[in-house]
């Protein structure tokens, strides 16, 4: 009986990138598959994994399965972590009557989310994500794979793209490119169809929002400018949805929401399968399972729906105004509209989209999927499989430094095309003064307090001289992720001057090299145990398979033969008993090579039997 | 601090970082084909492979920075290795600023300025000539539309402010042919000094005028918004 060892297929062809679409409710992974960007479905065929981390005390689930058990253990289950990715803990205050688990930070620092008795950052939590639709990619290419292009919102700041990069070395990938989701999906939508002139992208996601105006010409994708909210999306719609039950569905409960994290769960849910179930116009029924074993049940009309979330909606439509306002053109001019994330499923959205702009938007892809195809693609153009297409993207918040008064002196305008830098000359203002603090932040707004804080650099080892003499020379370069890099050096020596980075809402060097090394140890062992379970399912297959084959068999070969194969076989039992998977594997070629020939006479005898019964049925047909 | 230099694009050969050999001042080696990185003469004009001359069509420059873009843009440097992948980046950042700042004639101007007199001085904005007796009311009209507390009074303050606006733009309307002017006689020839000097004056203007636009706009959505 022949089989295939348990090595698998070995790497072959150029080393994959895959897209990935780190969303803030669904994440989706694709791949260039023969100059065609594919999706990567689960087993089930579904596309689409819900970014939902189970942190159970017996061990870590991720999606659906997840997401099944969000009800019983609210506690334990995190959704949308992207929303709070390179943020600080105040700028999260209102999302916290809405959340079921713990969330704390020390001041001015990361957020960090408490289950049980661990704590979690965010970038960990994502990682979790990230590398399940890592392993997702793993199965279908049949190869390991390191390297990813990952989309973020176009409007996220520089401490949000740094996070999500974090996440993906702590997932164990290399992500060669942050790529703004609109962006991706234009590039998804102008691959095939060849489209030339201006565009809009309106991405209305599950926690975000972006508007970006492109030119498209001759391959070259260039966006002209970018505007949106990173915290704004259908998520906040199910909020107010779920503010308008709330106070009927304590009533009917007898406990307050805030007080039962699986009563908020399953209003949550409730409000979620209405609103979607809305999009199909008409009426949806809410119905909530209540602690004390009655059901909720009252009916959400498309006028109530429409009339809660049109607030909402309308704050799309300032980031668009501006938009148009900064590429310099009017709605008029646009060639086409397309539409991605999920909540532009609404009709209500894709009105109010037509009304603005003037003209029907595009939906031919999925919008679920679009982003991450279009990951695929520059995963495809760095890979250089994809050839004549260029992005040449924007950074979508102005860059300064702050100055005396706490005024913030802008060094890169908002919607410049990246890598873009700005230099700057620093100096000291006291005498023997032997460091320079520069406090970097990004926003559009005359005062550093209304900005955001990126981080605070420290120039150190200056030589103490008089106050205004020491000339260091700042270079600040964004580079084509959106991240900020800082380098120094001295104007009149040339030395390159060292610069100390202290991230205000994100992780440190050594943090994320840390967690890169505790996922990497769990990694091995989560690996390990796959390939144990992989091992063993092989063994005991095998076993079964050499069995029959002996029972068929046994006239067929000689009796020393037959006792080795046995042997070998009580051998493999006894690995697949064990733990170890070297083991099995050993004994595994050790029955191949015992069961060759056996395998090879059946095989022989079979065919011969078939030929021959085939001629007595010819013989007896005629 | 601009990597501008003084003196003119005249062009001298540098050495190849990689094969050592002799080449001219441009992106790549003209012989191994490696990135270069921008030699002391490179400035926005030269990156672009244009000399000082501030008439500048659109579409040439646009099919100059794509063309470049895709000769030096990062992601062609993927696999390059880590000193070629830095100077491709600062490369496209260099030639990203220089097309962003050429693209737009009042930018260009003040860049030139800037390039010519090898200055970082700031321009500071200054009321145009012969608006300077209405500039006093006009900043007194906005201030009482700012301070109005009654909206139906404030709405009354907003058509000779919406009067002032399109003055304004108006005037910038006619920077701008100014601002055309000059360049046809800077490319023309004529005396370095005495242009450098009324581009000033013309970008002080604008700027002025610019300001104005802006607050006037600032203020006015407030009251659509209330």
């Amino acid at each position: 009986m022949p089989y295939v060892g348990l090595s698998g297929p070995g790497p072959s062809g150029p080393e994959s990138v895959i897209g990935i679409d780190l969303g803030t409710t669904k994440s989706v992974v694709a791949y260039m598959d023969g100059g065609e960007p594919q999706v990567i479905p689960d087993e089930e065929g579904d596309a689409i994994l819900p970014s939902v981390i189970g942190i159970a005390e017996d061990g870590i689930t991720v999606g659906d399965e997840a997401r099944r058990h969000s009800i019983e253990q609210a506690d334990r289950t995190i959704s949308s972590i992207k929303r709070f990715m390179g943020r600080s803990f105040a700028d999260i205050q209102d999302d916290l009557p809405f959340l079921p688990f713990e969330v704390s930070s020390a001041e001015g620092s990361i957020i960090r989310v408490r289950v049980g008795d661990q704590e979690y950052t965010p970038p960990e939590l994502s990682a979790l994500i990230l590398r399940k639709l890592k392993e997702r990619a793993e199965s279908r290419l049949g190869r390991g794979v390191k390297k990813a292009v990952i989309t973020v919102p176009a409007y996220f700041n520089d401490s949000q793209r740094q996070s999500t990069k974090d996440a993906g070395r702590i997932a164990g990938l290399e992500v060669l490119r942050i790529v703004n989701e609109p962006t991706a999906a234009s590039l998804a939508y102008g691959l095939n169809q060849k489209e030339q002139g201006l565009i809009a992208v309106y991405d209305f996601g599950g926690g975000t929002f972006d508007i970006s105006i492109l030119k498209l010409h001759e391959g070259i994708f260039e966006v002209l400018s970018t505007n949106g909210d990173s915290h704004l999306g259908g998520d906040d719609i199910d909020n107010v949805l779920i503010e308008h039950f709330r106070p009927a569905v304590e009533k009917a409960a007898g406990v307050r929401v805030s007080e039962n994290g699986s009563l908020l769960q399953s209003l949550k849910d409730a409000v979620e399968r209405a609103k979607i179930r809305m999009s199909g116009g008409g009426r949806a029924g809410v119905q909530v399972p209540l602690p004390n074993g009655d059901t909720f049940s009252e009916t959400l009309t498309l006028e109530t729906f429409e009339s809660l979330a049109a607030p909402v909606v309308d704050r799309t439509l300032p980031p668009c105004r501006q938009a148009l306002k900064d590429a310099g053109i009017s709605a008029l001019e646009l060639d086409e509209v397309i539409l991605v994330g999920g909540t532009t499923l609404i009709p209500m959205v894709r009105r109010k989209v037509e009304d603005l702009f003037g003209k029907a938007p595009h939906t031919e892809l999925n919008p679920r999927e679009v982003v991450a195809r279009g990951a695929a693609v520059q995963a495809g153009i760095l890979a250089g499989v994809v050839q004549e297409v260029l992005l040449l993207d924007v950074t979508p918040l102005s860059l300064g430094i702050e100055v005396m008064g706490g005024v913030t002196s802008v060094l890169i305008p908002r919607n410049s095309t990246i890598p873009t830098s700005a230099r700057e000359v620093f100096t000291t203002y006291v005498d023997g003064q032997v460091s320079v603090d520069i406090h970097v932040v990004q926003g559009e707004r005359e005062l550093v307090e209304d900005n955001r804080s990126l981080a605070r650099f420290q120039l150190k080892g200056i030589e103490p001289m008089p106050a205004g003499a020491p000339r260091i020379e700042v270079n600040f370069l964004i580079d084509a992720n959106g991240i900020l890099n800082v380098a120094a050096r001295d104007e009149k020596t040339g030395k390159v001057q060292s610069v100390e980075v202290k991230p205000s809402y994100g992780l440190t060097d050594e943090e994320v090299e840390q967690m890169i090394r505790e996922s990497f140890d769990f990694a091995e062992s989560d690996l390990n145990a796959r390939l144990l379970i992989e091992a063993n399912t092989e063994g005991e297959t095998v076993i079964r398979a050499t069995r029959k084959a002996l029972a068929q068999g046994a006239g067929l070969i000689a009796e020393g033969e037959k006792k080795d194969i046995e042997k070998a076989v009580e051998a493999l039992e006894d690995a697949v008993e064990g733990e170890e998977r070297e083991a099995i594997q050993t004994c595994l070629e050790r029955l191949d090579k015992a069961a060759q020939h056996l395998a090879e006479t059946l095989m022989d005898h079979t065919l011969k039997a078939a030929v021959k019964d085939r001629t007595l049925e010819e013989f007896l047909k005629e | 601090m601009s990597e501008a230099l003084p003196a003119s694009g005249e062009s001298t050969k540098s050495l190849c970082w990689d094969c050592g050999r002799e080449t001219e001042p441009g992106p790549f080696c003209g012989h191994c084909s490696k990135i270069q990185p921008a030699g002391p003469k490179t400035d926005f004009f030269s990156i672009l492979g244009l000399s000082r001359r501030l008439t500048i069509d659109g579409e040439d420059l646009e099919r100059r920075f794509y063309e470049l873009s895709r000769k030096v843009h990062p992601d062609f440097f993927q696999g390059a290795d880590p000193y070629e992948q830095q100077l491709s980046l600062e490369l496209s950042a260099t030639l990203n600023r220089a097309y962003r700042t050429l693209r737009e004639p009042f930018t260009r101007a003040e860049y030139l300025i800037k390039l010519v007199q090898g200055s970082d001085q700031e321009i500071a904005a200054a009321p145009p000539q012969e608006l300077l007796e209405e500039v006093f009311e006009f900043n007194e009209r906005l201030q009482d539309f700012r301070m109005e507390q009654d909206e139906e009074e404030q709405r009354n303050l907003a058509g000779p402010l919406e009067n002032d606006k399109s003055r304004f733009e108006e005037k910038e309307a006619a920077l701008r042919d100014d601002l055309n002017d000059l360049f046809s006689r800077w490319d023309a020839g004529e005396d370095t000094g005495v242009i450098v000097e009324e581009l000033r004056s013309l970008l002080a203007q604008r700027k002025y005028v610019q300001n104005a636009v802006n607050d006037i706009a600032e203020a006015m959505s407030c009251l659509t918004s209330a």
